[in-house]
This record gives structure tokens, C-alpha cells and sequence, in this order.
């Protein structure tokens, strides 16, 4: 069934309509830290109102994600969103605190960073700290790099240190692998056997719970001189991952955060909702370089002044993030932002400077948001558009498809078309998710 | 009643000579706007004043009155286009087909009637060999 018939399906029940129309469409309200379980429906059903409803789920869900939380990541409902704090998604476990050597059992919902790889650091300095130990966006591993899908490198930012990176889920995820042992390999294989699929929970309107969500963050080192006001920082371990040429050591920077990407499973969305975000400051878009560069502009990731070097290109071997003076890539969004998503994002940008001036948050805007325009069953043998023909076609965030832009089918990144094959380790469907590539063999290392 | 615009009387024509539901060839929602590209397509094939001629014409008289020339010839050639998703074109070689273009190639229907996939695309995921396709009024809507 299409999504336009769903929704329709969905407009005849009263009770429903009543329960969407209370849940209202918060970009005209007061920002919350409740994450939205789903979109809330149009009067108008058109590709149009679509796009925009799930821009504004984009935006609600940035918002709940982003609040101030406890240290179980959960929001706290005492603060607003506004001045700078940890936030939800941050205190959600890394792909890495879930699919750990050896095969064994995560440690519970909330418990403390791992942080076993920095011997050459005080226990009381890594107290607290978020551990950063990527420095590629790539799905799903970091550690066996032949298994990674989009291994196009790394982004060295204007102040030559490599941005990194992170995967993280949310807890209705973490529960459904860890109930159905899907952290090792030996346990996808006994869910596989009993005849059981992959199948995340849904954000629905009707229950008002929300569904799986998946969350990968881009960051930056922050240098001295930077204006560290302009950015949701945080003081982070970073490991220089040996299986990414790095030396093993750990070391303390306050990082900003630069993109963000929300994946999150609803009923109108079997094939999920793709929200992504970044700095206002990362890049220029192609086509308005030479406009967006005129007022001596200073980006994270592109050079004004050296306009005639070609755009995303993949740095020069090796890759080694300790290494010093390293040429910064030089970044230009290719898709530009469309004029409804960036009169959102001013309407989201002025809510937020309202509660607080100087909220760091005001710098974040929604590059676009991918949605399936027939959502059927994606796991269907029968169903001539698995993938739901999503909209819009493609969609990159300049931090984490940096390589891999554009417009061409295939090439141009689709989160959708991708993730859509992403497998398990042993090979069956994962539901959109390559995480659970990740997992090891009991006993392995 | 409102006047038919020319895109909505060539859209029925579509669908009338395709025989592929409405659903399909022009659905409300959607991630890419073929109807529109196959019009603006046409009307720079044969102009303006030809596309205006054979759309009055469908509209008068309906499918079956476009029997004569140039028209048959036109809803022939607009046929081929929503099948392919190319035109048909005449070459010292004889009759080539010229793409219109990367995505018009992917969402051709003919793969839809095959119940298949076009070489080197395909939505489905792996394994999708092993079994059968969904029924045909799944893929053409009727």
C-alpha cells in the first residue's frame, strides 16, 4: 500500500484524526523534548505537504534529540533546550559499546563510556567524557575496514585535523538486539534459524510511542582561536585508532558538533525516515561559491581563498589522523538546499534564538529529509518498490557523504537505496541497519 | 466545467495508449516527475503547435480518432517513450533509440510489464532471483 493511501486510510478513522490533530504540527508551538512518533498527517496530501511534514518530523525530532538529558539518555524535563549541554543521543551506547569482541553481552541501558583503549590517560581525566574513535564515516565497521560500504575516506577540516565520527542507537534498538541476542554472530544465526527477520519497532501516532532510531554524528576539533559559542561542544577522548593507522593513544579535545544524521523507523515509514543536519558554517554550495565566499566568510571544511582547488576530493594516502600539516579538503555542498527546507530551518533557527541568543542549536540547519512515496513492505519478495521510491533521490550531509554527492543514480548517495542492503553479518536482512554487520563470533578478537 | 489542461489530457492519453494506470504513470505522490518530463519531452519533439493539435484532437474524438498522420505517428512515438523511456529515432543506420535519460531509462515501463527490473538497476534486495515477482497489476496498476 502507497503512503498516500495509508495516510488517507488513516484520515478516515476519527479517533485518529483527533489524536494527530492534537499532536499538532509543533513548528508552530513551543519546542519540546518529546520525540515525535511519526509524522502528523496533511489536509492535502501531495508529494508537497509530504516533504514538509516530514521536514518539521526532522526538525521535532533534532529538537527532542538534542535537549539536555540524565545520564540514562533520557531528556530531562526540568531544562529547555537552549544554553549548551550533553545531550540525549549522546548518552545513547556507540555501535561499539554494543557489538563488542568476543560476542559478549553489552553492558545495560546507561552505563559509562568504555574506555579501555586509553592506557596513556587518568581514569578521573576520561571521567564523563565521550569517546570519539573514527575518523571515516563509514557503516558499519570500524575495525574491519574490507567490510565497510562507503570506505571514501576521511575529511580533514581548514584546521588540518580530521573530523570524527559516531554511530549510536537508541533504546528501543538496543533492547531488540540485545533481547534477540543479535550483539554476535551465534545469536543471529539461532534468530535466523527460528524463522525470524529483522523487524525494528515503529513510531507510531495511534500508541504515541516512538520507534528504532539510529543516530551518526560528525566533529570537529575545535582550535583555540575558533568561537567555540557557535557549536554544541563537548570534551572528548580521542582514540587514534590503530585500525585506522593510528598510534593507540587517547587524548583530551573539545570537539563541536558539525553534521548530524537521524534515522528513525515509523508506520507511514517502513523504510524509514532519513533526517539529516549540519553546521551552517560547513561549506558553501557549489553553484554560489563565489557569492557565499564574499564577505571573507570563514567555513569549517572549504578555503575561500583558494576557490580554484578542485571540490571533495578524497585526501592523499596514507591516512593517519596524528600526522601532522595535512592538506584541509576542500568541501562544497553539490545539492543545494531547497527554498521550503530553508524557510524552515529560519522558522526552527528563530524559535530557538527566542528561548536563548546565544543557543549554540540557532547554528544547526536540516539539509533535507528522505521518505519513502510508496511505502510498502520493503522485505517483500512481491512488491515491485521495496525501497518506496524515496524522496528526494538523493540526499548527502557535506560531513558524512562528503565523496559521494550528487545526482547520478547509484553514485549520488540515496539513504534509502543503501541502507535498503545493508546485511547482518551473516548476510540476511537487518531492517536498514548495517550495524549488526559489526558483530563478532563468540570468542572472536 | 474547468477546461483540461494540456498535461492532464496528455496524461490520459499516456495512459490510454500504455494501457498502465494512472497510479503508476502520474501517482500524486511521488519522487520524480515523469509526466512532466515526457510532456516537456514531446512538446520539444514535435512543438508546440502539433502537441496542441493532437491533445484538441484526443480531446474531440478520443484514442481511437488519432488513426491518421501525424498523430498516430506522435502517440506512437510518445508510447515508446513511456515503455523505454527513449525515443525512437531515425539514423543512415536505420531506427536508433536515444535515452532521454539515466532515471527515464530506470522507469521505463516495459520493465514493469516484464515484471523485472532494467539491466544494471534494480530495487529489489538480494536473493530476489529465487523467487516470484508480485502480480502484474502491481507493477502497471490495473
Amino acid at each position: 500500500m502507497g503512503l498516500s493511501k495509508t495516510l488517507v486510510g488513516l484520515a478516515l478513522t476519527g479517533a485518529i484524526t483527533a489524536q494527530i490533530a492534537n499532536a499538532g504540527d509543533n513548528s508552530n508551538n513551543d519546542l519540546t523534548w518529546k520525540l515525535p512518533p511519526d509524522i502528523v498527517e496533511p489536509n492535502k496530501i501531495t508529494t508537497k505537504s509530504l516533504q514538509y511534514a516530514f521536514d518539521v518530523f526532522s526538525w521535532e525530532s533534532f529538537i527532542a534529540l538534542n535537549w539536555p538529558a540524565t545520564k540514562k539518555g533520557m531528556p530531562n524535563k526540568k531544562k529547555m533546550i537552549g544554553k549548551d549541554a550533553i545531550t540525549v543521543w549522546e548518552q545513547w551506547p556507540h555501535t561499539t559499546d554494543i557489538f563488542k569482541p568476543g560476542g559478549v553481552k553489552p553492558d545495560p541501558w546507561g552505563s559509562p563510556i568504555d574506555t579501555q583503549y586509553c592506557t596513556n590517560l587518568k581514569k578521573k581525566d576520561l571521567k564523563e567524557k565521550k569517546l570519539l574513535r573514527q575518523i571515516k564515516k563509514v557503516s558499519p565497521n570500524l575495525l574491519i575496514l574490507n567490510q565497510e560500504p562507503m570506505d571514501t575516506g576521511p575529511v580533514i577540516d581548514q584546521n588540518g585535523q580530521y573530523l570524527q565520527y559516531e554511530i549510536n542507537l537508541g533504546k528501543s534498538m538496543f533492547d531488540y538486539i540485545v533481547d534477540n541476542e543479535l550483539y554476535n554472530v551465534e545469536g543471529q544465526q539461532k534468530f535466523d534459524k527460528a524463522g525470524h527477520m529483522v523487524d525494528f519497532a515503529s513510531g507510531d501516532r495511534k500508541t504515541g510511542k516512538t520507534g528504532a532510531i539510529m543516530v551518526k554524528a560528525a566533529w570537529k576539533i575545535l582550535d583555540k582561536k575558533e568561537d567555540r559559542s557557535k557549536f554544541h561542544t563537548v570534551d572528548a577522548v580521542i582514540w587514534n585508532n590503530p585500525a585506522e593507522k593510528g598510534d593507540g593513544t587517547c587524548r583530551i579535545e573539545t570537539v563541536g558538533l558539525i553534521g548530524l544524521h537521524i534515522a528513525t523507523k515509523t508506520k507511514s515509514a517502513p523504510q524509514w525516515v532519513w533526517s539529516t543536519f549540519e553546521h551552517v558554517d560547513n561549506a558553501p554550495t557549489e553553484a554560489t561559491i563565489k557569492e557565499e565566499c564574499r564577505d571573507n566568510k570563514h567555513f569549517s571544511l572549504y578555503n575561500c581563498n583558494e576557490q580554484d582547488r578542485a571540490v571533495n576530493k578524497v585526501p592523499a594516502q596514507p591516512w593517519d589522523a596524528s600526522r601532522p600539516g595535512q592538506t584541509p579538503t576542500q568541501v562544497a555542498r553539490v545539492v543545494p538546499l531547497t527554498d521550503e527546507t530553508k524557510a524552515l530551518n529560519k522558522r526552527y533557527q528563530d524559535k530557538l534564538r527566542a528561548i536563548d541568543p546565544k543557543t549554540p542549536w540557532q547554528n544547526y540547519m536540516l539539509i533535507s529529509t528522505q521518505w519513502p512515496t510508496r511505502a510498502g513492505d520493503p522485505t517483500s519478495f512481491q512488491n515491485p518498490d521495496p525501497q518506496g521510491s524515496p524522496a528526494p533521490m538523493v540526499l548527502a550531509n557535506t560531513t558524512l557523504e562528503t565523496y559521494t554527492q550528487g545526482t547520478i543514480p547509484q553514485i549520488g548517495t540515496s539513504c534509502t537505496e543503501c541502507h535498503f542492503r545493508a546485511t547482518s553479518r551473516i548476510g540476511k536482512w537487518t531492517d536498514f541497519t548495517y550495524t549488526l554487520g559489526m558483530a563478532y563470533k563468540l570468542n572472536e578478537k | 466545467m474547468q477546461k483540461k489542461t494540456n498535461l492532464e489530457l496528455f496524461t490520459e492519453l499516456s495512459v490510454e495508449a500504455t494501457g498502465i494506470s494512472k497510479e503508476i504513470l502520474a501517482p500524486a505522490v511521488s519522487n520524480y516527475d515523469l509526466v512532466g518530463t515526457y510532456y516537456n519531452e514531446s512538446i520539444k519533439k514535435f512543438g508546440d503547435y502539433f502537441m496542441d493539435k493532437l491533445l484538441n484532437r484526443y480531446e474531440q474524438y478520443g484514442l481511437t480518432k488519432l488513426d491518421i498522420e501525424p498523430y498516430e505517428e506522435m502517440v506512437q512515438q510518445i508510447t515508446f517513450l513511456w515503455y523505454m523511456g527513449a525515443w525512437a529515432v531515425e539514423t543512415s543506420f536505420g531506427v536508433q533509440t536515444r535515452t532521454i535519460s539515466a532515471i527515464a531509462y530506470q522507469k521505463g515501463m516495459s520493465w514493469q510489464v516484464m515484471q523485472s527490473h532494467p539491466m544494471g538497476y534494480s530495487v529489489s534486495r538480494y536473493g530476489y532471483w529465487a523467487h516470484l515477482p508480485g502480480d502484474l497489476e502491481a507493477y502497471v496498476g490495473n
